[in-house]
């Protein structure tokens, strides 16, 4: 009987009490490409981490052609034939594409680094695979596609046996995803390997792969040969149970004419994006998309943090053109960061963390800027009590409290700004319990009802979206393709835009 | 730095050595230093060597102070002594060529000049970018160079008048208080008054604790490093006049030492109380520390080897202290 | 928002293969400067280099140069030494210490001993820095003030020689081929060769170079990036001890003093060779060109305008900041590692 190259059973893997990976069970036999598809926190890089071994697997086993194995180190698996290429980009800038395709294994005469010899052992790779990549420049110097060829070309100098690709075609532009990935079907054909790629557009995997694995909360809801397959199927399985019930929403909040905020495009990264996003007061507008849409990005270019080329909206009746976080601020927007540990203060107490974002309205005495303790503190445990935050006391260090915890004070203490209008938050309930996340969705709908704030909320967990927003963006690429009212809030349709990256 | 999971995180014995020891020797080695040398040398514990031990401490701790709050940022100022010479050299310069006829006028030239000397290492960090230890350990060869160049490479000694010249350094108000002792004082509540009771202070603070939450909440980074640099460079110059006037002189390498001195007693005294947080008492309390211990080697006439070693081990305790406190209490 | 988009996102000059007379002149600059001011001294004063004696000048250039490749080692990881001035004086100082007191033929095994002192300062520097965790620059100055210790300790806080040092301990530093070429020179040449063949190479010199590149992508492809930090501690501090022993048989003395001044040439060295060629990455070429330069107008000032100290310790600044100033803005990722925060 054929052995698998790659055979798990059962891999579970726990961070405290949440199963990032649960009982995954899949085989890969050579000359095969399986995709990993899932919305972003289904598990996959948490699995993959586990294939390289960056993480240990709690439970389950992984057996690399028949035999069992555990690995320790990346370069225990590494060792063991296999081979991963990450999303973001693992050169060293200054050296050529031969000297980062060899890095680690060069070959050496006499104790010396054999320069010819790494070069024509590159040359030899970048023929076998077919490719034309200039190899003798320092690979700072080249595009986001060829730096991608180059990686691949260096996980492929060890001859793995199984070959991880994540993200491959996120970086790569219009031209490139066809060659790259005939290039890809060509090297599964010609050598005795088997490839993982984990990809969310379906285009491509359907064009490549052979068997399909729906990573869905941790589990690999869906695993068989890509023919057996739809893809109706796989979207539905990629849907996750409904476990937040939609909170109810009294009203449709009456939209007051003007718009709060008013975008179009936005310039960053050398490209115009395309965002036609519309905000009123008194609303949650959720904002989906999956990875490399574009909505933190586009967050921070509005906010000021990022910089984009002659960026002009409307906020407030106002045209903003050069934000700045401390000007939008006063204008009475804020954002929230997308990880936690950006938007705290690691070293100082829960008072510091809340108040640094008040000190000019908990002065005692204006002229010498001196802070009220007493009023810090007593502001402090408002803004904990008014989010039901479990602490001990207000001096405590921020790190003794739980994550979810700590992002109910980021939302907290935006929240208590004076004059707020605006309050974007990027993946607001990460890590958080169901509870704690019914706490947040019940304070953001309050805020909507009660201050008539607008919030804009990155997620991409469409069932709390789902459960918050009036209305729904769905971002793809970078832009903003596609709009949904409430009424028309359909999880599978949703899901298929944004998988396919336009207007369906 | 991912590596160095230091294996004293992982046993809670060495934990909590380090938490209560750590935080608690200075004070313990000031009280046992103090009787040890006292035993060894009577003449230690004369009154007025306590009180030239204590003049002495003041000019490491003012510069310390207004070293806390650059370092509170997390930057690293490596140009207390150049500010306190060019400070002493310019007003002594100033008052030896008779271009000013006053002292008062005199001195504050010489702290203007310490404090341009901030804002220029505040230029060289904030706007050309370079980071800010070595931004002060070039600024501080160039001023030293200037300071040579005003004085001709000599110590100017009794340029003026020698009660108002030697007032600060040398006076004892009320005939008990040095009056080193009451600058420090008054200049050491300030400083401590701005970083624990202000909104200054707090931002500095936050700075240094995360930069980046410091943007997303709007503050303006740049203008509180800017302050933070001009504060510290300004009292190095204040140190460096009181240098000058405790010696009735000012020479162009008086204050070579306090290139490090100063950052020592800043560090020692993170150690202090808070979990590797700068703090000024604790500024203060390591300048008398290493005042002290530096005059009983003197005193006991240690050999310079063991000046050398005691300073060198007091500053990599500290420091290694401070570091395993840091990485603690981020890892509750 | 810090992250740059691209991690390696296109900053600074491609020094690969200038393809103008512009680019050209860019990378090159800092030989440029170097001949331009040695001309525009020569012109000032002709006698300014003849004066001093080029084969002297050559020496002394030579032993900072070899210092200077020491702590270049260390800042290709990353790691900045304030220390390697008084490595090198403390393996000076144990040699001359134990040479003090032993026969002329102990000169090789006390070389030896020498060397394995000031190996092992770099290993202390290596644990405090990699194991330990505190910032290099932090650290090292702290060890800094120790190695004064020792070398008081050592020298009896004089400006310290033996008679019973004899001629051999004379030999390596003043000594000449023929009369003509300094065995320091010869020393220097066939360090910086070793330097860049190890560095250009060999798999553990491009470790070494990849651990302060891109410390993630070395671990991935399974360098051991401790390892080689603890090797670029251990190699910079032979190196500072070389120099060390060479330049105290040159002075024929040992001293704290020595190891106070062989720090600064060190460090601008090492900064000004990193704006050479491939800026923002230390290269031995550019240490060479940058201890040229820096000879050049150390001596250069010193016979046109005098050698007063104010002059130098200017011009040492000046020169100081420029290099650091030009790296800061073409490419901050150069610098070593900043902040005293953990």
């Amino acid at each position: 009987m054929k052995q698998a190259v790659l055979e798990v059973k059962g891999l579970t893997k726990y961070f405290g009490d949440v199963a990032a990976n649960k009982d995954i069970s899949l085989s890969l036999d050579k000359h095969e490409i399986l995709a990993i598809v899932g919305e972003n926190g289904a598990g996959k890089s948490t699995f993959c981490k586990m294939l390289t071994g960056i993480y240990h697997p709690d439970k389950g086993s992984i057996a690399v052609e028949g035999e069992e194995v555990r690995f320790q180190t990346p370069a225990d698996s590494i060792s063991r034939g296999i081979s991963m290429v990450y999303q973001e980009r693992n050169l060293v800038g200054m050296l050529t594409g031969a000297q980062n395709i060899c890095l680690g294994h060069e070959p050496c005469r006499s104790g010396l680094i054999d320069g010819k010899g790494l070069n024509s052992l590159a040359e030899q790779i970048k023929h076998d695979l077919g490719l034309s990549v200039d190899l003798n420049t320092p690979v700072e110097q080249m595009g986001a596609g060829e730096q991608q060829l180059i990686e691949i070309m260096r996980a492929l100098r060890t001859n793995p046996k199984i070959l991880i690709l994540d993200e491959p075609t996120a970086s790569l532009g219009q031209g490139e995803i066809e060659p790259f990935l005939q290039f890809i079907q060509r090297i599964k054909s010609e050598r005795e390997i088997a490839i993982i790629f984990i990809s969310h557009k379906f285009e491509e995997v359907y064009e490549i792969a052979d068997k399909i694995a729906v990573f869905t909360d941790g589990q690999n809801v869906l695993f068989a040969p890509s023919n057996e397959l739809t893809q109706e199927m796989c979207i539905d399985a990629m849907l996750r149970q409904d476990k937040i019930k939609p909170l109810i929403i009294s009203q449709t909040p009456t939209k007051d004419k003007q718009p709060l905020l008013e975008v179009e495009e936005i310039h960053y990264g050398g490209k115009v994006h395309n965002i036609s996003v519309k905000a009123y007061p008194g609303e949650v507008v959720g904002f989906y998309g999956l990875v490399g849409a574009g909505r933190t990005e586009c967050m921070q270019c509005l906010f000021g943090l990022r910089y984009s080329k002659n960026i002009h909206y409307i906020f407030n009746g106002k045209e903003i053109t050069k934000p700045k976080p401390r000007q939008m601020i006063q204008e009475g927007m804020i954002l929230t960061p997308e990880k936690r540990m950006e938007g705290l203060f690691r070293g100082l107490s829960l008072t510091d963390n809340i108040c640094n974002l008040f000190l000019d309205e908990l002065l005692s005495n204006r002229f010498l800027k001196i802070i009220d303790r007493k009023k810090s503190n007593a502001f402090a445990e408002q803004v904990l009590s008014d989010n039901s935050v479990k602490y001990r006391n207000v001096s405590q260090p921020i790190i003794s409290l739980s994550g979810g915890n700590m992002q109910k004070i980021i939302i907290g203490r935006s929240v208590a700004l004076k004059g707020i209008k605006l309050m974007i938050i990027d993946e607001p309930t990460t890590g958080m319990d169901i509870g704690a996340k019914y706490q947040v969705y019940q304070k953001l709908r309050t805020l909507t009802q009660e201050k008539n704030l607008c919030i804009m909320m990155v997620s991409s967990e469409l069932d709390e979206l789902f459960a918050v927003c009036d209305r729904l963006y769905v971002f793809a690429n970078g832009d903003c393709v596609d709009h949904f009212e409430r009424d028309e809030f359909d999880k599978k349709r949703i899901v298929e835009t944004a998988v396919r990256g336009r207007k369906l | 730095m991912n590596e160095a999971h230091s294996t004293a995180q992982n046993r809670p014995l060495a934990r909590t050595s380090v938490n209560v020891f750590g935080r608690w020797w200075l004070l313990i080695l000031t009280a046992s230093m103090t009787l040890f040398f006292g035993l060894m040398q009577p003449n230690f514990l004369r009154a007025n060597n306590l009180l030239g031990i204590l003049s002495n401490a003041c000019l490491a701790a003012i510069a310390g102070c207004g070293l806390t709050c650059v370092m509170a940022t997390g930057e690293v100022d490596f140009s207390a002594g150049s500010a306190m010479t060019i400070a002493a050299c310019t007003m002594s310069v100033l008052l030896d060529s008779r271009i000013l006829n006053n002292y008062v006028g005199a001195m504050f030239v010489g702290i203007l000049a310490a404090t341009l000397m901030g804002a220029f290492n505040a230029f060289l960090h904030l706007t050309v970018g370079i980071p800010a230890f070595l931004a002060t350990l070039s600024s501080s060869l160039v001023v030293k160079g200037i300071a040579y160049w005003i004085t001709d490479g000599t110590t100017l000694y009794r340029v003026w008048d020698s009660d108002v010249y030697t007032y600060l350094g040398q006076h004892y108000l009320f005939g008990i208080f040095p009056m080193p002792f009451v600058v420090l004082v008054c200049v050491g509540a300030i400083i401590l008054f701005l970083l624990e009771f202000t909104k200054l202070g707090k931002i500095l603070f936050a700075i240094g604790s995360n930069q980046t939450a410091c943007d997303y909440m709007g503050i303006q980074t740049k203008k509180y490093k800017l302050i933070a640099f001009i504060m510290s460079a300004t009292m190095c110059g204040i140190s460096g006049i009181i240098q000058a006037s405790m010696s009735n002189g000012a020479g162009p390498n008086m204050a070579e030492s306090y290139q490090l001195l100063a950052v020592m007693v800043t560090v020692m005294g993170g150690t202090f109380l808070k979990k590797g947080i700068f703090n000024v008492p604790g500024t203060l309390l390591a300048a008398v520390l290493v005042t002290l211990v530096t005059n009983g080697m003197i005193m006991m006439e240690a050999s310079t080897w063991l000046k050398y070693t005691v300073e060198g081990l007091m500053m990599i305790s500290s420091v290694i202290i401070v570091t395993l406190l840091r990485r603690q209490s981020e890892r509750v | 928002m810090r992250k740059v988009e691209n991690a390696l996102s296109k900053q600074g000059h491609d020094c690969k293969k200038p393809e103008t007379v512009g680019q050209w002149i860019l990378c090159h600059f800092l030989l440029l400067v170097g001949l331009g001011l040695a001309l525009l001294f020569y012109v000032l004063n002709p006698n300014v280099f003849s004066s001093f004696g080029i084969t002297s000048i050559l020496s002394t250039a030579s032993i900072q140069g070899i210092i200077a490749l020491g702590l270049m080692m260390e800042l290709t990881t990353g790691n900045f030494d304030l220390s390697i001035g008084a490595t090198a004086g403390f393996s000076a100082a144990v040699l001359g210490a134990i040479m003090a007191n032993a026969s002329p033929n102990w000169y090789i095994p006390a070389v030896f001993i020498a060397l394995a002192a000031a190996v092992l300062v770099g290993l202390l520097n290596a644990f405090i820095t990699v194991r330990i965790g505190v910032p290099a620059f932090v650290g090292t100055m702290a060890i800094r003030s120790l190695l004064s210790g020792a070398i008081s300790f050592l020298t009896n806080n004089t400006i310290f020689y033996s008679n019973n040092w004899g001629e051999t301990y004379k030999l390596l530093g003043q000594g000449k081929i023929r009369n003509v070429i300094p065995y320091c020179c010869l020393i220097f040449l066939v360090i910086c060769v070793a330097c860049y063949i190890f560095l250009e190479h060999t798999k553990t010199g491009r470790y070494i170079y990849a651990t302060g590149a891109n410390r993630s992508a070395a671990k991935n492809v399974g360098i051991p990036v401790v390892r080689m930090q603890v090797l670029s501690f251990a190699i910079g501090a032979l190196l500072a001890g070389i120099g060390g022993i060479l330049h105290s048989s040159r002075n024929f003395q040992t001293s704290v003093q020595m190891g106070i001044d062989l720090q600064l040439p060190a460090q601008i060295c090492c900064l000004l060779g990193a704006t050479y060629k491939t800026p923002g990455k230390y290269n031995v070429p550019g240490c060479v060109v940058g201890i040229l330069l820096t000879t050049i107008i150390t001596n250069g000032v010193y016979g046109t305008i005098g050698s007063s100290i104010y002059i130098k310790s200017l011009v040492e600044g000046l020169v100081f900041m420029t290099a650091i100033g030009i790296i800061a803005t073409i490419r901050q990722e150069g610098l070593p590692k900043v902040k005293f925060d953990i």
